[in-house]
């Protein structure tokens, strides 16, 4: 069986579930892959989201998920891990977002043209082949929350594009 | 294997397979409009070792694998501190004593049993028979197709299928998915036939390694399920409800624009009510025992008005 999906995100931190909720607001079916919560520096350290962030998040209904968790209201303040956990539940709950834990993602290849993914997705006993438009790699996003929120937010903007043109950014 | 269809055919059969104004603009019921009143008397004949057996699993606060959000219990009163000095009566040491508790949580998901109401999936902003997805609010919940559709509860004849078993396999592996061919030969295997009414409960095995893995099972990996091509076939056998051990549909499904058809389509196009992440290792278990395949099968959602679903104890009776 071929794994067929518009937008994969690979690599953890708050930024891979932040793409994945944000993606899904704009109807893109998602697959998260290989994501362990609170494996950033400083997990439970609560922190505020910028401005950004707070925009970012906003539309879509994703503040009003992590809401109930904040530990201050204005500006909203959370650790990554809180960030993480609750995303990742919600994610999972989302029609348009499919989490795999401990699989990962091997033989990635991209095409710099065109920016689809070919690879294989393997628990270690099984393989898929993998086909994706896009994908959405955190291993280099920043590390503080807002800037990972903010980098999610550009890399999915970027992704819309490149679905819409054929032609990676 | 069999050849998986389309991903075109598969979205032809929310037109195809539809069920909208089958019984009428109105309709609550879906497919349970396929379960009648001789269908219930006839399923109570099935009552013969007067053997009762839970389908569902403990619903356990804190965080558990598969929860969508972990189930919350806070104590509203309990047993401790009853001699504290605060709390004895002018009247001296009281003797009456009680506890209550308040619990919450979000059932939908890969951890709870429960029953999906026709109001849970949205496909094209519409819900089952053209309902307009916009009814299910913040502020009311679901205004059509909560699971009040269904407060006289669901007894009828349950069939038991256990593909695991089929296969001589503990769980089936995650590329191993359910075909309506497998269905057929687990009948055959059996000695039932699935007809208009019944309830269908298909084992994967999932559940043997959700009980042996404990904490550390997780839920968030491809595994099997119904196949896709299963919905014709749940269609033409007029099943009014189904469950398995696992969210129904297999994972990966293979299609790029309906990740869960067994869902979709099921629900928003054929009305079909589905009981996730039943425990089926002690039905199965049973079923061997007794060596039948065929019980009364009874449900009873919480009647939560508004609410798009339920958490349930589905019980089968010999």
């Amino acid at each position: 069986m071929v794994v067929d999906t518009p937008l994969l995100i690979v690599g953890g931190g708050p930024g891979a579930l932040a793409a994945a909720e944000i993606a899904s607001g704009y109807s893109l079916p998602t697959l998260v892959v290989g994501h362990v919560a609170g494996a950033g520096p400083a997990p439970d350290f609560p922190v505020a989201l910028d401005a950004d962030a707070v925009a970012a998040l906003t539309p879509h209904g994703v503040l009003d998920v992590l809401r109930p968790y904040l530990a201050v209201l204005d500006p909203p303040t959370l650790s990554p891990r809180v960030f993480e956990e609750v995303l990742k539940q919600h994610s999972i709950a989302d029609f348009n977002v499919t989490v795999y834990d401990g699989l990962e993602v091997e033989d990635r290849d991209v095409d710099p043209i065109s920016g689809v993914v070919r690879g294989v997705l393997t628990d270690h006993r099984r393989r898929w082949s993998l086909t994706a438009d896009a994908m959405i790699d955190t291993t280099t996003f920043p590390p503080g929350l807002s800037d990972t929120v903010n980098r999610a937010v550009a890399e999915v903007v970027a992704v819309l594009q490149q679905i819409r043109t054929g032609r990676a950014g | 294997m069999p050849t998986p269809p389309s991903e075109e055919q598969v979205l032809s059969w929310f037109d195809d397979l539809s069920n909208w104004g089958r019984w009428g603009d109105d309709d609550r019921l879906g497919t349970l409009n396929h379960l009648t009143p001789a269908k219930r008397v006839s399923a109570a004949k099935l009552v013969q070792e007067g053997i009762s057996v839970s389908c569902s699993w403990d619903i356990r606060t804190g965080q558990q694998p598969g929860a969508t959000v972990e189930s919350q219990r806070y104590m509203l009163s309990t047993g401790l501190g009853l001699d504290d000095e605060g709390r004895r009566g002018l009247m001296g040491q009281g003797r009456a004593g009680g506890a209550q508790e308040f619990i919450g949580m979000v059932f939908h998901g890969y951890d709870v049993t429960h029953l999906d109401s026709l109001a849970h999936l949205f496909w094209d902003g519409k819900m089952y028979n053209g309902a307009p997805a916009s009814l299910v609010s913040d502020r009311q919940g679901a205004l059509k197709h909560d699971v009040l559709a269904v407060s006289d509860g669901v007894i009828t004849r349950g069939v038991l299928l256990d593909i695991a078993r089929l296969r001589g396999v503990d769980v089936l592996e995650a590329d191993d998915q359910v075909y309506p061919e497998d269905l057929e030969a687990a009948e055959e295997a059996a000695g039932v036939r699935l007809e208009p009414g019944d309830v269908l409960l298909m084992r994967t095995g999932e559940g043997r390694a959700r009980r042996e893995q404990k904490r550390d099972y997780n839920p968030n990996k491809p595994r099997s399920g119904f196949q896709a091509a299963c919905l014709p076939w749940l269609h033409d056998r007029g099943i009014a409800m189904i469950g398995s051990d696992v969210a129904q549909d297999c994972s990966p499904a293979g299609y790029r624009t309906v990740h869960m058809p067994i869902h979709m389509v099921g629900i928003v196009a054929m009305g079909l009510w589905l009981v996730d992440n039943c425990q089926l290792e002690d039905l199965a278990d049973t079923c061997a025992k007794l060596g039948r395949w065929e019980f009364q099968f009874a449900l009873a959602p919480i009647r939560f008005q508004g609410v798009t679903g339920s958490p349930t104890n589905p019980i089968a009776v010999f």
